[in-house]
C-alpha cells in the first residue's frame, strides 16, 4: 500500500491540510477522520493544499463531495490549491471546478476566506 | 491522448480496475460500502450517498439496515429502516410509494438495488447531481456495472460477516463452557474451602458478565434462610429473609412485585433470584444476582449458564460443609483409635505361666474403645490373681473408667503381702476408689479370685459379673458368691467371697457379656447354653482349643452381624 499523509497547518481560523503521496480507497479514511475532526473542532474553513499529493482516485475525489456541503452549511469551505497538471486534469475532467474553488497558490485561497470575512 | 473525451474513458477504465481490485482485497462490508459509495460520488460530483443493506425478507416490507452513509449528518449507521421499494432496478424517489422519512430528509433521490445473482442485497441511495440533474444514461451504466463488480464481494463480506458472528457466537459458548468445566475441575476438588468457592463465583460472573452484586442465601443445615455470602453493604432486615422460603422458581425482579423483599431488591438494583434445588428437589439455596455491566437484560442463554455455575457453585460449598463435617468425625475416630491403643496398653501383653495349669485369654474389642478389662497377674510363687471386668456404656468414658479400674487392681495387688491380703476388703476398696471417680449411673461388673496353686483352692469375689463357670466332669459350678456391681454404692453392702477347689481335668470359663450376647441375623442370642455347649464338647482340649472353639462358634453364630460388644475370655485348666 502507498503511503499518505496529512499534514495540518492553521492560518488564523483557517485550516491547512497538506496532502502527500497517495489518496486512494485505502487512505481515504484518514483523510475522512480529518475532516470529521474539524467539523467537530468546528474548523469549518479549510484549505487543501495538494502540492505534495502524487496520486487520486475517484474513492478520494468522494470525500470532498462528501464533507462539502456540511462545511458550506455552516458557512466554511474546502478550498483546494497547488494541484499538479496530472491531478488538475482528474478534477478537471470530473467537473470538480463547478463546485470547488480551486486556486493555484495557497495564499490565493487564504485571501479569498479572509476577504470574505 | 488529447482528445479529452478518449482520456475521460480511459480514466473511467482505470478507475474500474482499481475499484474491482480494491474491494476484492477486503472483504469487511464497511470498507467495501464505504467506496462503492466515495468512488461514485466523487465521478458523479454527488454530495450524499447511502447504502441500505437487507437484514430480511419479509413478505410485506422489506427491512433495511443503514450500512453505510457519506455526505450526510443526523443518521444513525446501523440504523434499521423498513420500506417497500419499486420492483425497477433503477428509480427515483418519486417512483416510490411512501418514503422513509430518512430518504427524504436527505433529499437522496435516485436508487440503484444492489444483486447478488436474482438475490437483492440492497439498495444504494444517492442525491442529486451538483447541477441538481440526474445522472446521464451513461453514467447510469458506469453505476450499475460499478455494483456489478461489487455484488460478489458484498455478498462474500455479509457471508463473512455472518460467520464472523457465529464464529463469536461459538466462542461465547466455548469461554462459558471452558468457565463451566474450570469450575467443575476446581469445584470436585475437595480442598477447596467455601470462602475459595464463592470467590470464584464471584470472579466467574464478574468475568462473563461483569455481574458485580451476589447476595447467595442457604439453608443447608438450618431451619431458614441464612446469609451464606454478600458483597455489597445493603443491609438485609432479617424479616424480609423468612420469606424467601416462599420462592419456587427463578424470578425477574419487577417493581410491581407484592412481596416487600422481591421489591426491595428490585430497588437495589438486583435483576435476578435462582432458587438452587438438591438432588432430593429440595431447595436450598438461592441467589440473588445484580445488573449485568453492560446494563442488558438476562438472555435465555445468560440463565442457563448462570443456573449451572450457581448450581455448581453452591453444590460445591455443601460438599465443603459435608467434608469439613467428615474431617471432624475423622478426627474424632482418629482420637478414639488413640484412645483405644492406650487401653489395649492396659490389658496384658503375655500371661504368666502357672505351674500345672494352663491359662489362655483373649480381649475382642468391637469398634473403637470399649470397657472390657481381664488380667492375669502373678502375686507370688503360689499365688496368682485373675481378673475380668466389664464398664457399662461404651466409648471414651467406659474407657477412662477401665483404666481406672485397672489402676486400682495393679495398684492393691502390689503391695500385695500373703498373710495381710483379703479380698473382701480389697474389692471393696476398689469400689471405693471407683465410685468416687464416677458419677452413679456408671458401673463395672467386676470378677476376681486368686488361685493358689499350691493346694488348688480358688478364692473369688463376683461383683455382678457374669457368673464364671467351672466345668467338672459332667457338672456347672457357678461361681456367684460377691455382691453389687462395683461404682453404685460407696458402702453399706458387705462383699461376700466364694472358695472352690479346682481339681484335675476342671476347667474355669470367665467371660464378658459381649460373648453370650452377640446376636445372629435373627437378633436371637448366642446365651449362656450354646457356651455351656461348645466348651463341653472341648472339654478335653487345651485352653487354646477350648478358647478358640467358643470364639469361632461366636463368630459363626453371629456372621452377617456387626460385632456389637467387645469379648472377653479366659480359660484356666488344671491338669
Amino acid at each position: 500500500m502507498e503511503d499518505f499523509n496529512i499534514k495540518e497547518t492553521s492560518n488564523g481560523q483557517i485550516k491547512v491540510l497538506h496532502l502527500e503521496g497517495f489518496l486512494d480507497a485505502h487512505t481515504s479514511s484518514s483523510l475522512e477522520s480529518t475532516f470529521n475532526r474539524l467539523i467537530d473542532e468546528k474548523s469549518f474553513k479549510v484549505v487543501v493544499n495538494f502540492d505534495k499529493l502524487s496520486y487520486i482516485s475517484s474513492a478520494g475525489l468522494g470525500v470532498f463531495m462528501a464533507y462539502i456541503e456540511q462545511m458550506r452549511n455552516e458557512q466554511g469551505d474546502i478550498k483546494l490549491c497547488e494541484m499538479s497538471d496530472k491531478i488538475y486534469n482528474v478534477f478537471d475532467m470530473l467537473g470538480f471546478p463547478l463546485l470547488f474553488e480551486i486556486y493555484k497558490e495557497e495564499k490565493n485561497a487564504i485571501e479569498k476566506f479572509n476577504a470574505h470575512d | 491522448m488529447d482528445n479529452p473525451d478518449s482520456s475521460k474513458k480511459l480514466l473511467e477504465l482505470n478507475s474500474l480496475i482499481e475499484f474491482s481490485q480494491l474491494i476484492n482485497s477486503n472483504l469487511e462490508l464497511e470498507f467495501i460500502l464505504g467506496n462503492i459509495l466515495l468512488s461514485i460520488m466523487g465521478r458523479m460530483l454527488i454530495t450524499k450517498g447511502m447504502v441500505l443493506i437487507k437484514t430480511n425478507s419479509d413478505k410485506t416490507k422489506d427491512c433495511f439496515k443503514i450500512s453505510s452513509a457519506k455526505g450526510i449528518t443526523g443518521t444513525e449507521i446501523n440504523e434499521n429502516i423498513e420500506c417497500a421499494f419499486p420492483g425497477e432496478p433503477v428509480f427515483k424517489i418519486e417512483d416510490i410509494d411512501e418514503p422513509h422519512p430518512v430518504l427524504k430528509k436527505n433529499n437522496f433521490s435516485i436508487f440503484f438495488k444492489i444483486y447478488f445473482f436474482n438475490k437483492l442485497l440492497g439498495i444504494l441511495c444517492l442525491g442529486k447531481k451538483l447541477n441538481n440533474r440526474y445522472p446521464e444514461k451513461n453514467e447510469i451504466i458506469f453505476i450499475e456495472t460499478l455494483l456489478n463488480i461489487s455484488s460478489t464481494t458484498i455478498e462474500n463480506s455479509l457471508k463473512f460477516a455472518e460467520i464472523k458472528n457465529l464464529n463469536k457466537q461459538l466462542n461465547e459458548k466455548i469461554t462459558k463452557l471452558n468457565s463451566l468445566f474450570e469450575l467443575g475441575k476446581v469445584f470436585s476438588s475437595n480442598f477447596q474451602s467455601i470462602e475459595e468457592t464463592i470467590k470464584l463465583l464471584r470472579y466467574t460472573l464478574l468475568g462473563n458478565y461483569g455481574i458485580k452484586d451476589l447476595i447467595i442465601f442457604s439453608k443447608y443445615r438450618a431451619d431458614n434462610f441464612y446469609i451464606l455470602s454478600k458483597n455489597t453493604s445493603i443491609e438485609i432486615p432479617e424479616e424480609y429473609i423468612s420469606s424467601l422460603n416462599e420462592i419456587r422458581t427463578r424470578v425477574f425482579l419487577k417493581p410491581e412485585h407484592k412481596s416487600n423483599f422481591l421489591k426491595f431488591l428490585f430497588e437495589k438494583d438486583f435483576q435476578l433470584v435462582i432458587p438452587v434445588t438438591n438432588q432430593r428437589n429440595e431447595i436450598t439455596s438461592m441467589a440473588c444476582l445484580g445488573k449485568k455491566l453492560n446494563n442488558t437484560d438476562y438472555s435465555d442463554a445468560d440463565i442457563e449458564f448462570l443456573e449451572s455455575i450457581i448450581n455448581l457453585s453452591v453444590l460445591s460449598v455443601e460438599n465443603s460443609f459435608l467434608f469439613k463435617e467428615s474431617i471432624e468425625k475423622q478426627a474424632l475416630e482418629n482420637e478414639l483409635n488413640i484412645a483405644r491403643e492406650i487401653q489395649l496398653a492396659l490389658l496384658p501383653n503375655s500371661i504368666p505361666e502357672i505351674n500345672g495349669y494352663q491359662v489362655s485369654a483373649v480381649n475382642k474389642p468391637a469398634m473403637h474403645v470399649g470397657g472390657d478389662y481381664f488380667d492375669v497377674l502373678r502375686l507370688t510363687d503360689s499365688k496368682y490373681a485373675l481378673v475380668i471386668a466389664d464398664v457399662t456404656g461404651k466409648g471414651t468414658p467406659a474407657s477412662l473408667l477401665m483404666a481406672n479400674v485397672q489402676s486400682a487392681v495393679h495398684s492393691f495387688l502390689k503391695f500385695f503381702e500373703d498373710e495381710h491380703f483379703n479380698l473382701i476388703d480389697v474389692t471393696q476398696k476398689i469400689n471405693e476408689v471407683i465410685y468416687s471417680n464416677t458419677s452413679s449411673e456408671k458401673f463395672i461388673t467386676f470378677f476376681w479370685g486368686i488361685l493358689d496353686i499350691e493346694d488348688g483352692s480358688f478364692n473369688y469375689v463376683n461383683a455382678g459379673h457374669n457368673q464364671p463357670l467351672l466345668f467338672r466332669n459332667n457338672e456347672i459350678i457357678y461361681l456367684e458368691e460377691g455382691g453389687l456391681m462395683i461404682g453404685i454404692m460407696e458402702s453399706g453392702f458387705p462383699y461376700q467371697s466364694g472358695k472352690v477347689s479346682l481339681n484335675p481335668g476342671d476347667v474355669l470359663v470367665m467371660y464378658t457379656d459381649g460373648v453370650i450376647e452377640q446376636n445372629d441375623t435373627d437378633q436371637l442370642e448366642f446365651g449362656e447354653e450354646r457356651l455351656i455347649s461348645t466348651v463341653t464338647n472341648s472339654i478335653n482340649e487345651s485352653t487354646d482349643i477350648i478358647l478358640n472353639s467358643i470364639l469361632n462358634c461366636v463368630e459363626n453364630f453371629g456372621y452377617g452381624m456387626k460385632q456389637f460388644d467387645d469379648q472377653t475370655l479366659i480359660i484356666l485348666k488344671k491338669y
